[in-house]
């Protein structure tokens, strides 16, 4: 069974990426995890019984990152970036940007495909964890992250334009 | 590096730069899976970069947090939160009502307004002060019910609403498509089964519950989770027919309709779903924001013809779907609602929470009844108001800003003719009964202050209803008891009355070494129920319930430490219930299902580790205890089964269980977990023979996956190293004639249609036509269900149906049957 410390050295990095990807501000990122792991140590009893303990813990992070984002939404609308359009790389697109640039355009992907990059990238998680964090298929993943990082190449720097349009 | 006990520990660590990694996967033949896109070096270092510049949390810190909360609690009880938004969450939802009617008070005057905002406190009322109701009242009238709404639900607004629609966000913790299923089924229009058909598991005989898969005659109805009603016959596992059954024109701004539920009797189907509405923020205020709005939705079906089943009726209710049960040919159904079309705002610095605080005082202190009173609207027709202000039941204190309504109306006319009975409180729970019928409340909580707020007494309010035919619900009274429960199964009936098994605390921080109770309530015929009897502190203070069942004269409750502990309150006697024998089991218990000869079966599970070093890991066992109980005093476990590397969703989700009486065979999916051995492994049903005093195996059949099939568009060969780093290298590239649909199905495969602007800048000019489909290969099929379809078993499973053999449990025939259980909620 693993330990608590064990549980928080492992997982507290990648997920604290993970959250910060997904709600752009590594403060708030750091505040959710931190709650996360309180509420995790709260009921250690149960939590630690479980197969992958790291996934609950993920999940209870994720799911207050995805609220705190959408909490959001409004300012996200009105905080649309006037970026220079990144030079046409014929190669990839997403290369034109600077990280923060990758991780706006994330963020305005729907929010399943965005959960699934920053765990994927964010996390450095691999596809069974991702699974076992968001209660999607294995398969369901491979398809979210497939989408999700064809729609980062369709015109990153145009994502937050064309999703802050829609309701 | 320690070890990542969740993670597989043959996969290659990521730390390094991500084109160092091998697909070591492919290699082997495995699918590549890990590796699909994870190549993607433009995010891989992106993801990188992000890593090392993330804040760390240390152990110290949230033991240290911990702590401090809990001395907290401990020294200065309630002292007010300094900073705290405090937020009463739960909300009356609502929306205004066009124009007037009659019944419907008007707004009060500003005078009036500004009497009840001047009365108010600083501070919102305090949730953790809140204390459930001991009785209730009503009004005359509409003017009467909305002077009383207006004063008490200004008193609890915050500066966010009253933030119900916390609710709607973010992915449930249980099942995200748990649901339920019937209950002896009847012959469907002179269609004889030429076997017996089982309805899914419910907790009470008679009563059938909500599932996304029934059986009726020969008939299998589900959900197809694309909003569709698919009718499948038992005997050659086609489809006879499939409907759309979303709502209708959601409207401007109405998005997100989903299906989940459904009911069935004698071929009239009726499906329960979710619209969520999101408001438009309000113009030129950039920091306010208006909160989604959620409607629960009901799609009547006339399916007396399978092969021709007709929409009879669509409406729309405002609030969410508690729960609903059938009884009778009659529908029981429980709504919630929330006040949140109130138009509320949000502050979003700390300057502007007075701010938005008294705004949204006034905005509750200028409310009309038509805005507290749940609506429901036909397909195009107007809005009418569920249940009239006169059979609305007001506490004397005020439990929490939220209009629970009990609804009834008949299945069979094939319309929503709804007769309603409500009460101003959360609901949280249903318990049905033949006899009896309760809703319980708690005061709700935001999640986000869940952990800020400390509650010292958590208590659970029971309002207990009666029916009778061609009336409105009748409410029966209020009781109040200490502690949170575990859900439906924490009720039942123990002679005329009702009962329910409490754990000390609240529902999302149980300790485990609290009190749990007992209490049998009785309606004192003044509006009240009172608690006639009780078994207090059954479990010696090392309680928090794992799971209960009220079986033949006794009570089994799972608790403590790994709920090991299985306690027996023996009820023969209905006046004095009592605290009878106790068993201690190796594993925890998550479900009793109730057996013949004063014995019941417990499914439950177990872990250990295996392995050393970097190959540890943790076993997940699936276990299975035959109890007997026939001596309340003296229970002991007659057998038990278990299997390795297995879970299931029995604990969370009892309609995943079946029962087969005539047979004695105990009968549900498990999935495997051993992920180290391959991701590739198949899932399987457990099929166990419980009669005769042991649990024996009868058979673990498999299930199987779909027939393999042609593509069904010509395949793509990629070659393109740099496209495979994106698509990944099992992925399959499909393109198909114009003329194709939208969706592509494929079994074994899933796959997802490619953008035209991807297509363009991949595919050399001249080659582009037609429509282009990317497909990986699916994962195993789990089973949902197994189910009994005129004496035939079958599997339902995320991709398949596949008919057993009744003796041997094989296959014998298999029908591809897609539900495809995505990540739904967004």
């Amino acid at each position: 069974m693993v330990e608590f410390a064990e549980l928080v050295e492992i997982e507290s990095r990648g997920l604290a990426a993970a959250v910060t990807a997904i709600v752009g501000d590594r403060h708030r990122a750091e505040e959710i995890v931190q709650e996360a792991f309180e509420r995790c140590y709260r009921r250690w009893w149960r939590v630690s019984r479980l197969d992958r303990p790291g996934a609950w813990v993920r999940r209870v992070a994720i799911n207050e990152a995805i609220s705190v984002s959408r909490r959001h939404a409004t300012e996200l609308r009105v905080m649309q970036r006037v970026g220079t359009m990144p030079d046409r790389a014929p190669a990839d697109p997403l290369a034109g940007l600077d990280d923060e640039g990758v991780w706006a355009a994330v963020r305005a992907l729907p929010r399943d495909q965005a959960v699934v990059i920053a765990l994927r990238y964010g996390a450095d998680l691999g596809i069974d964890d991702i699974a076992a964090t968001t209660g999607a298929t294995p398969a369901a993943v491979k398809s979210l992250l497939h989408r999700a990082r064809a729609a980062l190449r369709r015109d990153p720097a145009l994502v937050p334009y064309v999703n802050a349009e829609e309701p | 590096m320690t070890e990542r006990p969740d993670r597989d520990p043959s996969r290659p660590d990521r730390e390094g730069e991500p084109s160092e990694v091998v697909d070591a996967a492919s290699v082997d033949g495995a699918p590549a899976d890990e590796l699909d896109g994870g190549d993607d070096p433009v995010l891989a270092a992106a993801g990188a970069r992000l890593r090392a510049a993330a804040p760390t949390v240390s152990t110290e810190a949230v033991t240290a947090a911990v702590l401090r909360r809990r001395s907290r609690r401990l020294g200065a009880g309630l002292v007010a939160a300094s900073v705290a938004v405090v937020v009463l969450a739960t909300a009356l939802a609502v929306r205004g009502r066009s124009t007037g009617d009659d019944e419907i008070a008007a707004p009060p005057g500003r005078v009036r307004v500004e009497d009840i905002v001047g009365s108010l406190d600083e501070e919102p009322i305090d949730p953790t002060t809140v204390r459930l109701a001991a009785s209730v009242s009503t009004f005359a009238d509409c003017d009467a019910l909305i002077d009383d709404l207006r004063r008490v639900g200004a008193a609890h607004v915050g500066s966010r609403g009253f933030g119900g629609y916390g609710a709607l966000y973010g992915m449930g913790y249980g099942d995200f498509y748990a649901t339920a299923s019937r209950e002896a089924a009847a012959d469907t229009d002179g269609a004889v089964a030429a076997g017996e058909t089982i309805g899914t598991n419910v907790q009470v005989a008679g009563v059938d519950e909500l599932d996304h898969v029934k059986a009726e005659g020969a008939l299998i109805y589900d959900l197809d989770r694309r909003g569709d009603l698919r009718i499948t016959g038992a005997d050659d596992l086609a489809v006879r027919s499939t409907i759309d059954v979303t709502p209708g024109d959601p409207g401007p701004g109405g998005d997100r309709a989903t299906v989940g539920e459904m009911l069935v009797a004698e071929g009239r189907v009726v499906v329960f779903g979710t619209e969520v509405e999101t408001s438009e923020p309000v113009e030129g205020d950039p920091s306010a924001t208006r909160a989604s709005t959620s409607y629960l939705t009901a799609t009547f079906v006339d399916a007396t013809d399978p092969t021709a089943p007709e929409v009879t009726d669509r409406v729309r209710i405002e609030g969410s779907l508690v729960s609903a049960r059938l009884v009778g040919g009659e529908i029981r159904l429980v709504t919630t609602s929330h006040l949140a079309d109130l138009g509320f705002v949000m502050p979003t610095t700390p300057a502007s929470v007075p701010i938005a605080l008294e705004r949204n005082r006034r905005t509750v202190a200028s409310s009309s009844a038509a805005d507290w009173i749940p609506d429901w609207r036909r397909d195009g027709g107007d809005p009418e108001p569920l249940v009239p202000c006169e059979r609305v039941y007001v506490p004397d204190t005020f439990a929490g800003v939220a209009m629970t309504s009990m609804v009834t109306f008949p299945l069979g006319t094939g319309r929503f003719e709804p007769q309603a009975t409500s009460i101003v409180a959360p609901g949280t729970t249903l318990y049905a009964g033949l006899e009896k019928v309760a809703i319980s409340s708690e005061v709700w909580v935001d999640p986000i202050d869940r952990d800020r707020l400390e509650f010292d007494d958590w208590q659970t309010a029971i309002h207990e209803f009666s029916f009778a035919a061609d009336a409105a619900p009748g409410y029966e009274g209020t009781g109040v008891v200490d502690g949170s429960t575990v859900g439906q199964f924490a009720f039942g009936e123990i002679g005329d009355s009702l009962a329910v098994v409490t754990t000390e605390g609240t529902p999302w921080d149980q300790d485990g070494e609290v009190a749990v109770d007992l209490t049998v309530l009785t309606p004192d015929g003044d509006g009240s129920l009172t608690a006639v009897a009780s078994v207090d502190d059954l479990a010696g203070g090392r309680g928090a319930v794992a799971a209960v069942r009220f079986v033949e004269g006794r009570v089994l409750v799972s608790t403590g430490l790994f709920g090991r502990e299985v306690h027996v309150i023996d009820v023969t006697d209905p006046a004095a219930p009592r605290r009878a024998g106790s068993v201690t089991v190796p594993g925890q218990i998550g479900y009793f299902h109730p057996l013949p000869d004063g014995r019941a079966l417990m499914v439950g599970s177990r872990s250990d580790t295996v392995g050393t070093g970097d190959d540890r890991r943790s076993r997940p066992w699936v276990q299975v205890h035959l109890l007997d109980v026939s001596d309340a005093d003296a229970p002991h476990v007659l057998s038990t089964w278990e299997r390795p590397w297995a879970a299931d969703a029995v604990g969370y989700d009892h309609h995943a269980f079946t029962y087969w009486p005539d047979r004695g065979l105990a009968m549900w999916g498990v999935t495997d977990q051993n992920w180290a051995a391959g991701n590739d492994r198949p899932n399987h049903a457990l099929v166990l023979g419980v009669g005769d005093g042991a649990v024996a195996e009868v058979a673990v059949p498999e299930a199987s996956r779909p027939n393999e099939v042609a593509a069904p568009c010509p395949v793509v060969e990629v070659t393109d190293p740099e496209i495979l780093d994106v698509i990944g290298r099992d992925a399959v590239v499909l393109r198909c004639a114009d003329a194709d649909p939208a969706e592509v199905e494929w079994p074994r495969y899933e796959c997802g249609s490619v953008g035209r602007d991807w297509i363009d800048r991949y595919v050399p000019e001249g080659e582009r036509d037609g429509t282009w489909f990317l497909c990986h290969r699916a994962s195993r099929p789990t089973v949902s269900r197994v189910l009994v379809v005129a004496g035939r078993p079958m599997l339902l499973t995320d991709q398949t149906l596949e008919a057993l053999d009744p003796d041997t449990f094989a296959s014998t025939a298999i029908a591809y049957h897609p539900s495809p259980m995505g990540w739904s909620g967004y």
